[in-house]
């Protein structure tokens, strides 16, 4: 009886220690099978239907996709489509925040599971960063590389992540990955000059938690300009 | 720091974009000039420079420019550059600010010039300044761009020589070790267009993006940003 009561008597540290423990980290073969089926190209046209430019987009709730809103600059329409798909959905612009370049699309029928976000303050400069994304049109591309760097703005605040993910045009929207694959942000700006290597820059996933509070911010502040405009005419 | 803008020779093509956003156009790319601190971004401009003499000076007959008078409000104005052996480097203000009109040599540096003193510039004047590389009996490269100094704050325009042209950066250095984009700088070039009009001309901070700013207290990429782009998706 003893050793079985010393055995119970150690199992609820233990149960906490393995709590606390961090989860195993994936290997890249593995984040990319877990969210590349949540990773989708944004395809926009004009008003005539042509193509007028593409970039990623990362669902991130149910028939919900996230992008970049400069990836939907002067669009008519927009469609989100995934390789091995053969048509294209379209999609509604639902949410809107241009001042963080982040933009929300609703999409019937989009049965692709959705990622999970990192929480901005657990992210550590060093950790392993994926970005996958649709860069000039090839779908699904994958790198490497690390978090570089937390960039601030002069209040000290987030504003991008910095990563030596290669990302490249067409990667905006795209999702920058965790070695658990949850979503540190979305693949937003890249460096292409001679002079500077391996610096991309990602808008953190907070900001897409954030969302729905801003635009409906944005859109109530505009309808009392409307309204104040109105009554002053 | 962040970028202003890149100039290219006069009869040369654009210089690649050093730094974009990374949508994928169908016609045409989307250009955020310039995102780093580290380099500028796009920019165009005209052929603006005087054709230097044989040993590499400009000639006498440039009308140089006069400092406003002593007590009048005024802003600090800092020139530095980077060319190669033989080319020199020059800032010109434009005296018609507006029309870009009537270019007067500020300063200049490069070659076995020292690095140019300060000059002051009359605060609360919309100014228009040239950055220009000098080449000999070759095209120059400039770069223009307009704002209005504050009184009381240090600018400095910094500039670099590419092979395929040049860049040029414009910040606000009066906390030295913390340097902004100066926030309303126009770049005034354009392909093809040496002088474009103020409200054609696009805001050389919207380059500034890995810096990011504030709105009502909260973190954004882009201050400037708006809905406008966005009109066509947006259900009524």
């Amino acid at each position: 009886m003893k050793p079985h009561f010393a055995r119970c008597w150690l199992l609820p540290p233990l149960l906490a220690a393995l709590a606390a423990a961090p989860a195993r980290a994936l290997g890249p073969a593995e984040v990319f099978a877990q969210v590349s089926p949540s990773v989708w190209r944004v395809q926009t046209l004009d008003r005539d239907g042509l193509l007028l430019g593409q970039g990623s987009g990362v669902v991130i709730a149910p028939q919900q996709l996230v992008t970049n809103c400069h990836v939907l600059a002067k669009a008519r329409r927009v469609q989100v489509r995934h390789e091995g798909q053969g048509q294209a959905l379209p999609a509604r612009l639902v949410l809107w925040d241009p001042p963080r370049d982040l933009c929300q699309l609703s999409v019937d029928g989009l049965t692709a599971p959705a990622v999970p976000l990192q929480p901005t303050p657990q992210v550590a400069v060093g950790q392993p960063a994926y970005a996958i994304g649709h860069p000039k049109g090839l779908d699904l591309t994958m790198s490497a590389g690390l978090v570089s760097s937390l960039r601030r703005n002069d209040a000290s605040q987030l504003v991008l992540i910095q990563t030596s993910a290669a990302i490249s045009g067409g990667s905006s929207g795209g999702g920058l990955f965790s070695d658990q694959g949850a979503l540190l942000g979305l693949t937003t700006i890249a460096s292409v000059t001679a002079d500077a290597q391996n610096l991309n820059f990602a808008i953190p996933a907070d900001w897409i938690a954030d969302l729905p509070r801003r635009h409906a911010a944005g859109q109530a502040a505009l309808a009392a300009a409307r309204a104040g405009s109105a009554a002053s005419k | 720091m962040n970028p202003a803008a890149t100039g290219v020779m006069c009869r040369l093509s654009p210089s690649p974009t050093p730094h974009r956003g990374l949508a994928a156009p169908a016609r045409g790319p989307r250009r955020w000039a310039g995102l780093l601190p580290l380099v500028a971004g796009l920019g165009v401009a005209g052929c603006a420079a005087p054709q230097l003499g044989a040993d590499g000076s400009l000639p006498a007959t440039v009308p140089r420019y006069s400092a406003p008078p002593l007590g009048q409000p005024s802003a600090r104005l800092l020139l530095r550059g980077s060319v190669p052996p033989g080319e020199r480097y020059a800032l010109f203000r434009l005296e018609d600010a507006q029309q870009c009109q009537r270019p007067q040599l500020v300063t200049e540096g490069g070659g076995p010039l020292p690095a140019p003193l300060p000059v002051l510039v009359a605060a609360d004047t919309l100014t228009t300044l040239d950055f220009i590389v000098l080449r000999p009996g070759n095209a120059g490269c400039a770069v223009r761009w307009s704002f209005t100094p504050k009184a009381g704050r240090s600018y400095l325009v910094q500039g670099v020589a590419l092979p395929a042209g040049c860049t040029a950066r414009a910040v606000d250095v009066t906390a030295p070790d913390r340097p902004v984009p100066v926030p309303d700088a126009l770049l005034r070039t354009a392909a093809n267009q040496r002088c474009l009009p103020l409200a054609q001309s696009r805001p050389m901070n919207e380059s500034s993006l890995i810096q990011g700013g504030q709105l009502g207290g909260e973190a954004v990429l882009n201050t400037r940003a708006t809905a406008q782009d966005l009109q066509g998706l947006i259900a009524p």
